[in-house]
């Protein structure tokens, strides 16, 4: 079930309030069969897939912990790799390699058959493998101990709040506090009207903010043929603002869940387009993917800690496993690419920008210079969004040359924008619910805690407000629903 | 301990207050966004049933828009005194009438219940405004929640079970009537007052005497409704309003009608008596499916005749509990005024219609000199009145000058209801805002005499001369 739906509306209420009555002993019991429930809901017959994932890299924590060869160590790890990769290699990109095989293929002469099936992607299967392959990890080097309780453990795979869309938790972290449910207190007055702000205010980020932006953004791309430069820059920025609404909105309800019932999940977003360079952009945005390549591979590969022809192509196999990471498409590949390409060459050009700043005296401190960095990174990472958004190579390209050949700053003014069909009312509104992520992304920015903390703060009466007036905003403007328009009631017809 | 259950009790009440307070805002964001009638144009009738007295309805029509249109029950209070009542909705399907009918029998003991025989020629009414204006009128129940199973696709159910997914999005045309009562959805008797003409060709087929074959699903139907009769013991007759059919529907209104014979209950069907009604197609109808007003009046009275034939019902006129149908039929009469002021022939038609009427306000401003001072002895103005000039408010047969043609002169201001206001003032002459409701300005420079009309019963200006 999603989180902005009536199910989850009645599902976690319940959850909640049962985890608070039953006995400490048997709580992570209730959770777990509420996590396996929850996923179940999208897709009863994948439970099995995140079971059995789950057994093979609990055996694996056990198997790695009881062996001290460092030779049978390496093999339980490949083999936990391998089943696990595997699995995901399957679901998520056997299509891209068919596809890709028969193009090469095709160039020979030879076309292979098509599969007679289709493969489904599980839900949350790129999030809880990454998670369980780095409890792997932590254990071979010895960064923790091998969970023994076997349903603690499946848990910490499945925790319902983070388990589709993250954060991806560390075993430290999140297992460390639910085999420490016993002893610390769980019902915490202020993590629970903190967690609340957050769930509201993740809501308000994706059924207001990101839904209605991608009315904007799916009108444009599905009407590429006629769109100009106009278009095309804004719906690149609208994009920018929808993906990360959606994202960071569903982290802020996971993380705002998890702590209402006494749990502290990692950070995932913070203020990622007030980010001064793509490194920076990087520590901010999903930032627990980024800390799992950082640790997982970056830094097994040698990290920084080597020549700097190495840690460009560490930096750019990164990059490009993020990018796949994120889907099976090349247009993935190529914005995991580019971004692995702009630390490249900022970190070449940082001698030169520091040269030309101290020639021309610029006041690096000063706040119009840190502006200047910020609207430059956002920038660069709104057009390579362009990329994660085009779902083609046609596409791709049909954009690219909307956007440079067919200027049209005129669409701005007398309806010019009606061929997309979008009431003009809802372009206001837009902008408005713009104004307000915006502020929060100030506090968020200028305070260093999230909208939750900031809110419990705040007196009560300010507090409430602020609350009921978000919910106001997300079940009236949110979008869901079936669209209800006048526009409809043709007259006798019948 | 104790500053501990302090503090739990503290934070209870806290939580109790934030969700007292949200409960309180959602339930009024809920009353402005509820689907309602707000201008006739959402017409679903249900909303007039609810607030109907109980067991006040002698006679219900059911059926679609062909019912609401063809039947208005503002006659048979006129002429007998029967409290008729139209339970009909644009696209009222087989389980909509059914359900429809099944809410109207929790309040009321009709004698008679005359269905129309639409309901068997289409299967699923597709309009997404007509599935809103059948799903969402009911108030939550047992039965609405039947009539939603049976009506909408499965995957689209809890959204009208709940309706806030669907009318949360009608903040984009929340108008005056979501925050007060639009009042014919309280006193209406269920019909649509129209006099537009058709300008379509006739292309009905009127004369298949043969039978079709049935379907199952008509004659399940059918069944059905013969099954509420007699549980609730009313007498059920069919009726066809007239409309242009064709041959394939004819074939099955026949067929129903044959099926309804073998089982004792009568179907009228007035497209075959269309002569006897001396039904103009351009004249009666608005369009191929709808009667106007004038068809209206001939379909009703008809079926008045029909009735009392048959039945025999009390006179209620006069009756407390039966208010709604006087106002109903007063709300006929100023629409059919308001139509003729319409179609008249001239400002001196125009102001005949509206002399020795109930319930208007008429604004008469002269600035400047006029030869047309007779025009307006009818209103109660002599020639020196017109000569001196001046702004005046004819109401309920009273002249009663508002003030002289003199600036600086206090302006008159008068709240007409909770949503109009008029403003007299003299700025200069010719001046636009000297007369002025909300904000349209009557009074033109090239014009020395001003007739506002303003129908206090249906809250709009009806008349502006300029003479």
């Amino acid at each position: 079930m999603q989180f902005n739906s009536v199910d989850f509306l009645i599902f976690f209420p319940i959850v909640v309030g049962i985890y608070f009555i039953i006995p400490r002993r048997i709580k992570y019991l209730w959770l777990l069969v509420a996590s396996y429930y929850f996923y179940m809901c999208w897709n009863a017959k994948y439970a099995l897939l995140i079971a059995f994932s789950t057994v093979v890299t609990y055996f694996a924590g056990r198997l790695l912990e009881k062996t001290e060869e460092k030779k049978k160590k390496n093999l339980v790890v490949a083999g936990s790799f391998l089943v696990n990769l595997g699995i995901l290699g399957f679901f998520k990109y056997f299509h891209f390699l068919f596809d890709n095989l028969n193009g090469i293929f095709s160039i020979f002469g030879v076309q292979l058959v098509e599969p007679a099936f289709d493969v489904l992607l599980p839900v949350g299967i790129s999030f809880y493998t990454f998670q369980a392959l780095g409890y792997t990890i932590d254990i071979y080097r010895n960064e923790i101990k091998a969970e023994k309780n076997f349903f603690r453990y499946a848990l910490f795979v499945s925790f319902f709040p983070q388990l589709v869309a993250g954060p991806i938790e560390r075993s430290k972290n999140l297992l460390g506090q639910i085999d420490a449910m016993g002893e610390r207190l769980l019902w915490d007055y202020q993590k629970i009207v903190s967690g609340f702000g957050l769930m509201i205010w993740g809501m308000f980020q994706k059924v207001v903010v990101a839904d209605r932006c991608a009315i904007f953004v799916d009108a444009v791309h599905e009407n590429l043929f006629a769109a100009g430069t106009v278009e095309t820059v804004a719906a690149a920025i609208l994009f920018s603002i929808q993906i990360y609404c959606d994202f960071a909105g569903y982290s802020a309800v996971a993380i705002g869940a998890a702590r209402v019932m006494g749990f502290s999940l990692m950070e995932n977003f913070n203020t990622p387009y007030f980010a001064t360079s793509i490194q920076d952009f990087w520590r901010r945005w999903h930032i627990s993917l980024s800390t799992w390549f950082r640790d997982y591979l970056y830094i097994p590969l040698g990290g920084s800690r080597c020549s700097k022809a190495k840690k460009y192509r560490n930096i750019m196999i990164t990059f490009l496993a993020s990018g796949l990471w994120h889907g099976a498409s090349w247009t993935f590949v190529i914005w995991g690419g580019m971004h692995g390409l702009f630390q490249i060459i900022g970190d070449l050009l940082r001698p030169i920008k520091e040269k030309v700043n101290k020639a021309l005296h610029v006041k690096t401190e000063a706040f119009s210079y840190t502006l200047g960095q910020m609207m430059i990174t956002y920038g660069l990472t709104t057009f390579a969004w362009i990329f994660f958004r085009a779902r083609t190579w046609d596409q791709l390209t049909l954009y690219f040359n909307r956007m440079f050949t067919k200027f049209n700053p005129w669409i701005l003014f007398g309806g010019g924008l009606d061929y997309l069909q979008i009431n003009r009312d809802d372009v206001k509104i837009v902008v408005v619910f713009l104004g307000i992520l915006l502020l929060g992304e100030i506090v968020r920015y200028v305070k260093k805690v999230d909208l939750g903390e900031y809110l419990w703060q705040q007196n009560l009466w300010f507090r409430i407000g602020v609350f009921v007036v978000l919910i106001l905003i997300i079940l009236v403007y949110g979008e869901y629903g079936i669209h209800f328009d006048s526009g409809k009631f043709i007259y006798f017809d019948f | 301990m104790k500053s501990f259950r302090k503090e739990h009790l503290k934070n209870c009440i806290r939580i109790l207050v934030f969700l007292l307070l949200l409960m309180l805002v959602l339930h009024r964001a809920y009353m402005v966004l509820n689907w309602k009638d707000t201008t006739g144009d959402y017409l679903s009738s249900l909303s007039q049933l609810y607030h109907t007295p109980e067991d006040t309805i002698d006679v219900v029509f059911m059926g679609s828009s062909h019912c609401y249109c063809g039947v208005y029950p503002a006659f048979l209070w006129r002429d007998n005194g029967i409290a008729a009542f139209d339970m009909s909705v644009s696209g009222q399907d087989r389980a909509s009438t059914y359900h429809m009918l099944l809410e109207t029998l929790k309040t009321q003991s009709p004698k008679v219940v005359m269905v129309d025989c639409y309901g068997l020629l289409f299967d699923r009414n597709l309009l997404e405004g007509n599935v809103y204006r059948n799903m969402l009128s009911m108030k939550t129940s047992k039965n609405s929640i039947e009539l939603v199973k049976e009506y909408v696709e499965p995957e689209e159910q809890l959204d009208f079970f709940l309706k806030w997914p669907i009318i949360h999005t009608r903040f984009w045309e929340v108008g005056k009537y979501d925050f007060i009562q639009y009042e014919p959805s309280i006193y209406g008797r269920g019909a649509l007052f129209s006099w537009h003409e058709s300008e379509g060709e006739e292309k009905g087929v009127y004369d298949v005497q043969e039978a079709g074959t049935l379907t199952d699903e008509n004659a399940a139907w059918l069944d059905r409704l013969i099954g509420v009769s007699k549980e609730y013991g009313f007498a059920l007759e069919f009726f066809v309003v007239p409309f242009q059919i064709t041959e394939e529907e004819q074939l099955q209104v026949n067929a129903a009608k044959a099926y309804l014979e073998e089982r004792g209950i009568a179907l009228l069907d007035l497209n075959q008596i269309r002569d006897e009604l001396k039904l103009d197609s351009q004249k009666d109808f608005m369009d191929d499916k709808h009667c106007n007003a004038i068809g209206a009046e001939k379909v009703t009275c008809y079926l008045r005749d029909y009735l009392l034939e048959r039945y025999e019902f009390s006179d209620h006129r006069g009756e407390e509990a039966y208010a709604y149908w006087d106002q109903d039929l007063e709300w006929y009469l100023h629409c059919e005024m308001k139509q003729k002021i319409s179609v008249a022939e001239g400002p001196k038609e125009q102001l005949e219609n509206i002399l020795n009427q109930k319930n208007l306000i008429t604004i008469i401003s002269v600035e400047g000199t006029t030869d047309q001072a007779d025009f307006l002895a009818p209103l109660g103005l002599s020639n020196e009145d017109v000569s001196a000039g001046g702004k005046w408010i004819l109401r309920d047969d009273k002249l009663v000058k508002i003030m002289e043609n003199e600036e600086g002169t206090v302006p008159y201001i008068e709240d007409l209801n909770a949503t109009d206001a008029l403003r007299i003032q003299y700025l200069g002459e010719g001046e636009g805002s000297n007369v002025q409701i909300n904000y349209m300005k009557f009074v033109s420079p090239s014009y020395p005499i001003t007739i506002v009309c303003y129908d206090a019963f249906l809250k709009e200006t009806i008349l502006a001369i300029h003479l």
